[in-house]
Parts: C-alpha cells; structure tokens; sequence
C-alpha cells in the first residue's frame, strides 16, 4: 500500500526526512518496502523554450532546436522528428547530468552537431498521464529554467508499505490509521478532517437496502444523493490519488476512492436512474447470472459469490468491483452511495473464485471495523456536496448487525513491564494507548482497564495490549540480555540423525544428495506402476504435479535423474532424505538411485547397500522377492522380477532394493539401467549400533583350504556358503569364492567355483588332519544336496 | 530472513498448554536463504531441482 507523504501531512506535522521517518514507520508500525521521491527521477529536468527549429542538415529524423532553458546563452539541442515543435513551445528538457531510465544525458555530437540535453516525451520521464507525447507547459507555468518538478508540484515522497506486514491491521490501510500510528511516535497532535454526521431526515427519493446474506454483509450504509454534476475532481485530489497510484476517473469516483485511501472504507457509487426497483439486495449470485465488471469483463457468476443486486440483476461483485451497466458516468445526476462491512472470509473466496483482486476487496477481506463504514460514509457525503453539488435525496438506511459491544481487557502494568523487559512509565504506557485510540482507565496502582475502539479487529486480549506498548516503546530500545538457565542436551531425532549419518556416508561413496517436493501427480503414479487409491491427496494442491503425498522417494529421484542424464551427466548416484506418507503413518526414508550402462548397475548398488548395512553394524540378510503378496507395502510392482530383492534383520523389512523395469524407466524418459533402494529409516535406526563388541584375537594359526566344484548354475553362493558353515562348525573363520568359470571346460548350464575358507580353533593348534575331514565332509555334503562333482 | 516474535498465547492454548504459564519466542531462519547469501545464488528454485551441475559445486 502506497502512502503519500504531503497526504500525510495533512493530519499530521513532519519534520522528520523520508528515510528516518521509513526507519520509524518499520520500526513501531509496518516494514517500508521502498521509498520513492517523485523528485529525485527529475533532477536536471526543467522547462525549456523552443527558439528556432530546423532539420538536422544529415539525417532526416532529427531536428535541431534552439532552446532557452532559463541561461544567459541557449542551448542547441538536437530532437526526434516525432515532435513537431515550433517557436514558442514550452516543453520538459533533459540537461547533461539528468537520468532517463538507464542512460545519462550528456553533452555530445548526433551526426556532427552538438546537443547539450533532450526533449523528453511524457512516458520517458514518468509525469502526469504516462503516455507517448509531449507535455506543452503554458504561459501561466513557472518560468523558463524552473524545475519540471517544481512546475508541476512533484515533491511528494510515496513510501510504499508492504501489505504482508498489515494483514491483521485492517485500519491500516489508508493515511489517516498511519496518521495516528505516527502521531503516536513523533508525538504529536493529529488533526483529523472535520465533517457533518448528520441525524435529520432528507428528500423523497425511494431506495430499499435489504441484506439477504447476514452471513456475507454485517452493514450496509446507504443513500440517495442527487443534484450530482459529473466533473473532474479537485487537482489537490487529482495529485493525491496519481500519487498513490489510482488511476483519476471523475469526481464522483474520485472521491468514493480518496475516501477509501483516507479512512480505509471502500465505497461504491451507483447511478441510481439505472437501478431497477430502487432496490439494493445484498445475495449470494443465482446460477447462470452474469455480470459485466468495470475492468470490461463477462463474468459468470457462481452461486457461492457475494453480489448487490437491483430488483433484476447482480449489479456488483460485492466489495470487490461494480458493474458497468449501473456504472457512473457524464450523463449521471444521482447515485446510491453504499458504505458497507462485508464478511472478509466471504470477499476474498468471491474475490478469489472470480480472479479479481482489487483495492477494495484487499480491504474489505481483512475485515473492517464497524465504526469505519460510518466515517467513510460520511466523509464521502461530505465531498461528494463540496466536489459534485450533491444532496441527500433519501433516508439515510443503515441496515444489519447491531453495533457490537466494544472489547475491553483489563492489563496488569507490571505484567506489561515483566513481558517486555523493561519499565514503562505508566505516562507512557497511558499516552501511548490514549493515541491510539483506547480508552483508559486506571483501576488502581497497578491495573488498567483499556477499551479498544471498534476499528481494531486485531486486540483481543492483553498480550495485544502488551504489543501495542512494546511496539511504541520501541523493540530496538530493549537492551539484550543474556539468557539464564541450564542447558539440556537437546531430544535427539534418531531417524534424522540416521537419515544424515546415511546421506554422509552416501557422499563419501560418491552419492549427490538431492531434495525434492513430498508430492507427485496422478499420471506420475500411473507411470511408476503404482495405485493412486491408498494415496493421501491435497485438498487444494498447488498444481496438478503436487497432488499426492508421496508413498516413495523413487518418483521424484526418477526425474532428477532424467534431468540430469538429458544434461549428459551419465553415471549418476542419487541420494534423498525424506518422508513418505501413508494413511495413518508418515515415516523418513532414505532412497538411493544409480544408474549404468546394463544390469551390473545391481550389483554396484547392492555394494553401496551393504557398505551401509557394514557401517551400521547390521546384519541383514538379503530376500529374493519372488511373489508380490497383495499387501500394503507390495506397491513396488515397478522392479524388473529378477532383481527385486529386500533386505530383512530381526525379521523386519528394512531396505527394497532392486532394478527398475525398462517399461517403468522408458515411461519417466530414462533409457540407461537404473537400480534403486530404499531404507526403511525408524526400523533402521532401531538395529543401528555404533559400537561392536571386541572379539578376541586368536593366538593359534589358522589353515588354509581350497575346494573346486561344478555345480548347476542355479545354485547360489548362498547354499553352498551354508554348507560349509555347517560342517565346519565353530571353526571357520572365513570363506571367499576365488574364481567362477563357465565355458567349454564344464557342462552346459554349470558353473565351476573355487573356493578358499580358513579353519582355526580358539584353544588349540588345528591338526591339518582335521582340516582335511572337514574339507572332505563339505564336498560330501554339497554332492549330496546339489549334486556337486569336485574337481582337482 | 529470519521471522520471529513471542508465541501468541492462542497457540499455547491449542497445544494444550496450561493457559498463562508460559511464554514463549519463535524463530524461523530461512536456511535455503541464508545460503543464497553466502553463495551468491539468484534462483531459490535451484536447491529442489536435483541438477547435479549445481549440486556438485558444494
């Protein structure tokens, strides 16, 4: 919101320059996004004299002028052809050392001729309309050499406030509810226009106000005004309302806005001889209603906005924007003033539903105070009768809620010293809120009881109270203090401390961490295979991509991958820290992506797994998944069926793991093989131990011993590892295949295997012989059961 | 940068709090901007977007 300085000094006296009087408003009141002196653009920018023109001798676009700009010799200047300017015209000149836009005006040579400044178009330097022609100034106009500032009155300082900072402060948007705020910090009077609220009856002009939505309008203040003459409003108004950014239409809607920028009650007018039945209705919109809206627009309506209609139509989109056929214009003499409080919840779903956004409805959905539609009603009237000839023609209707009972909060002043940390004097405390507009009165030495004025929706209880004192006393006058207590080591996360050991460990394997959004879209979870039922979906999602909650990282690490190989990074390792979310259950996994070049892309993620699972000091077994059951966690139906593997400890599910099937990867734009697993992080975090227990070192050697066998290729390392660890009882220190071979030298569909273990026993020197039995029993064993023919 | 103020006491009330007993700050420290500082980066959208031509500088 836009605030004028020269508005504001019609209430109140400043001294103060624009930056500290930006610093003080962020300080106690609202945050000063940008201050901007109208002035400072026009620097170097005065009235100019053509004397002579002529063509530029070498180019048939320019021309030269002679110019006098208020010194002893004039200037050659060299201008556009666009501008026919003749002897005597009186124009806005650049001077070297002005600024336009980007670009210094300096003194230089165009096609050989020398020209000491610019003529400047209306839209090159911002001024009055904004448009593409050049402003003429008269011989009323201030001198030759006068500022273009100074002539046209542009010293005002607009600070812009950011609406952010004011949602709860609905009395705040407009320059009297500053005015006060201000008057309270530089401490000093506020002068506040002095009208007529009147209490007489008025003319015989019929007009019926009925509000037939309480839930949507809490008042609806209106009359009739007529003897109206159409004109443009005052220029004091007229600079004012360009000031601050609202386009200057007539005096009639000149004024309904002024009032609004004055005292914050938006206001509508409209033409009375064109509403039908003399009627305004507050309601909801019929089906199928349609309605032409000031900005030009058809709108259809829906039944859920708020609307004022006649006794025939919707004539407004209530609070937000009238429509043109009840519009004001030249022809008009008389008008329906409305001064309304309307539900903000109700204005701003309306306001949102019909995509229109507009001063008014930026008020109104805050929710105005009541006393505030009586005050802009009144002032209005009083303008609209200096401005625009009118009178009241009607009753005065004033329809609705009654006046609610105002909120009074009773507040311990030593409470107030105790929150804030100081110690207000109590005259402070009393000026301060008086300023404000409570009512104060002291219960005794240490209680006051403070009555807040209608216009602030925000006070509620005495903490508010407590922020009103605070706010003028002034949060950079608080000294800081160090804090006293003891110090507790903090509730430690332990899924998110596992979650970021586990991306550490990731990085140090080479993994980019990546972190994305927790939802997908619906044709996202089509594409991966899984079932959009079971999914918690957004009520109102942000866009069709963020529809779901995630039940799995794997969708979004799908198109950070496919990003990244389309940005030719090839070999990727992907890692994510996040939650999946569930019906009844939301829990942090970590996934983890890598893609290659063909299937060992398995067997290089199994690697980084179980360096995870060696880590942590787990030990996991893992499962081959050979029939997905039905069940809750079955949705990763989207792995190629020979890879889709799990790891289990303590019979719990901890890691899904496996190659993702090209139909899958083709779907998401991915060509390359890409494994992924995911770690189940609450059941991870339970089996994780940082310490091991210390196994004795065995002082007796150990023995070697090789066995080579040919098996079926269908047999894993992971039977023939049990036999050995079976027969060789406690001790087998440890067993490794040496070598795997496949080719000529043994049968079709067979593999042959070397395999090394190494024997030892903890209280004795193991006799080779002994060794050798076992080795013999192994071979026996693995005949036996696989059918194994050991080889020499 | 870094959104603060006192709990509102609504908010006690909502979590159950003893209404009165407590007081209490809030900070909230926009890390993703903090980093944008430090690092000179123009665009907020690049920490979501996995690019590893961004990611791997740090």
């Amino acid at each position: 919101m836009k605030l004028s300085l020269n508005w504001l000094k019609e209430y109140i006296d400043i001294k103060e320059d624009p930056q500290t009087l930006a610093n003080l408003i962020t300080l106690h009141i609202a945050e000063v996004e940008e201050i901007d002196e109208q002035a400072k653009h026009l620097q170097h920018i005065v009235i100019g004299e053509v004397l002579e023109a002529k063509k530029h001798p070498d180019a048939d676009n320019l021309n030269i002028g002679k110019f006098d700009v208020g010194e002893d010799e004039p200037r050659q200047i060299v201008f556009g052809g666009k501008a026919i300017l003749n002897p005597g015209d009186r124009l806005p000149v650049a001077l070297p050392g002005a600024k336009i836009g980007d670009i210094t005006i300096e003194k230089r040579k165009l096609r050989g001729e020398l020209s000491q400044g610019m003529c400047c178009l209306n839209s090159e330097i911002n001024i009055l309309n904004g448009a593409e022609e050049i402003h003429l100034f008269t011989k009323d106009d201030p001198a030759n050499g006068t500022p273009v500032s100074e002539a046209l009155n542009l010293n005002d300082v607009i600070i812009d406030i950011d609406n952010k900072t004011l949602t709860h402060r609905s009395d705040l948007f407009n320059h009297i509810g500053f005015a006060r705020e201000l008057s309270v910090v530089l401490n000093t009077p506020l002068t506040i226009p002095d009208f007529t609220q009147f209490a007489e009856q008025f003319g015989k002009d019929e007009l019926s106000i009925n509000i037939k939505d309480p839930e949507g309008c809490h008042r609806y203040l209106g009359a009739v005004l007529n003897n109206i003459i159409i004109g443009p409003s005052p220029d004091w108004m007229q600079e004012r309302l360009v000031a601050v950014g609202v386009k200057v239409i007539n005096n009639v809607v000149d004024i309904t806005n002024y009032v609004m920028y004055e005292f914050g009650q938006p206001l509508h007018a409209f033409d009375y001889d064109k509403v039908d039945g003399k009627e305004i209705n507050v309601r909801r919109a019929k089906k199928g209603e349609a309605l032409k809206t000031l900005d030009g627009k058809d709108r259809k309506l829906e039944e859920s906005m708020l609307v004022i209609a006649d006794s025939k139509r919707a004539t407004a989109l209530a609070g937000i924007m009238g429509g043109t056929e009840t519009e004001v214009n030249d022809r008009t003499t008389s008008i329906i003033l409305e001064s309304a409080q309307f539900d903000g919840v109700t204005i701003r779903t309306t306001a949102q539903t019909a995509a229109a956004r507009t001063d008014g409805s930026t008020r109104h959905e805050k929710g105005l105070g009541r006393s505030m539609s009586t005050v802009g009603f009144w002032r209005a009237v009083d303008l609209l009768q200096k401005y625009a000839g009118a009178t009241i023609s009607s009753e005065v209707i004033d329809v609705g809620e009654a006046e609610p009972e105002k909120t009074v909060v009773v507040v311990d002043l030593d409470y107030i010293n105790r929150l804030i940390g100081v110690d207000v004097p109590v005259e402070d405390t009393h000026r301060w809120l008086v300023g404000l507009g409570f009512k104060v009165v002291e219960k005794d030495d240490s209680m006051i009881e403070v009555t807040v004025p209608l216009w602030r929706t925000d006070i509620h209880n005495h903490q508010d109270i407590v922020e009103e004192v605070a706010r003028m006393y002034g949060y950079d006058k608080v000294a800081p203090q160090p804090l006293l207590g003891t110090l507790e080591p903090p509730f430690k996360q332990s899924d998110f401390h596992t979650g970021q050991k586990l991306i550490h460990w990731l990085a140090g394997l080479g993994a980019m961490e990546t972190y994305n959004y927790s939802f997908y879209s619906e044709q996202d979870i089509n594409n991966a295979g899984l079932e959009v039922d079971g999914h918690i979906e957004i009520l109102n999602p942000m866009n069709p991509q963020q529809q779901y909650l995630r039940q799995t990282l794997l969708v979004n690490i799908l198109q950070v991958a496919r990003r990244n190989l389309d940005n030719h990074q090839e070999e990727l390792l992907l890692s994510e820290y996040g939650h999946v979310y569930f019906d009844e259950n939301e829990f942090p996994v970590v996934g983890i992506a890598m893609t290659g070049d063909d299937e060992s892309v398995f067997y290089r993620l199994k690697g980084v797994v179980e360096s995870l699972l060696a880590q942590a000091n787990i030990n996991a077994k893992l499962r081959i998944i050979t029939e997905r059951e039905e069940s809750a966690n079955a949705p990763f139906m989207l792995f190629d069926p020979l890879t889709d593997v799990r790891y289990v400890a303590s019979k719990k599910h901890l890691i899904t793991m496996g190659v993702i099937s090209s139909r899958v990867a083709k779907k998401f734009g991915i060509e390359k093989h890409l494994a992924y697993a995911e770690i189940h992080l609450p059941r991870f975090s339970e089996l994780m131990t940082s310490v091991t227990e210390y196994q004795k070192i065995n002082a007796y050697p150990s023995l070697d011993l090789d066995i080579s066998i040919e098996v079926e290729n269908a047999v894993t390392w992971k039977q023939i590892q049990s036999v050995i660890q079976d027969k060789s009882k406690d001790l087998l220190q440890n067993t490794e295949i040496f070598d795997v071979y496949t080719g000529d030298k043994v049968a079709d569909n067979h593999k042959s295997l070397g395999i090394r273990f190494v024997l030892a026993a903890d209280n004795r020197t193991l006799e080779m012989k002994e060794a050798e039995q076992i080795r013999e029993n192994i071979v026996k064993e693995l005949r036996k059961q696989y059918n194994a023919k050991h080889r020499y | 940068m870094l959104g603060c103020g006192m709990i509102h006491p609504k908010v006690f009330e909502s979590a159950g709090y003893e209404p009165g007993k407590y007081t209490g700050f809030a900070f909230g420290m926009g890390i993703n901007r903090l980093a944008m500082m430090k690092y000179g980066i123009d665009d907020i959208r690049l920490f979501m977007a996995g690019d590893s031509r961004f990611n791997k500088q740090f």
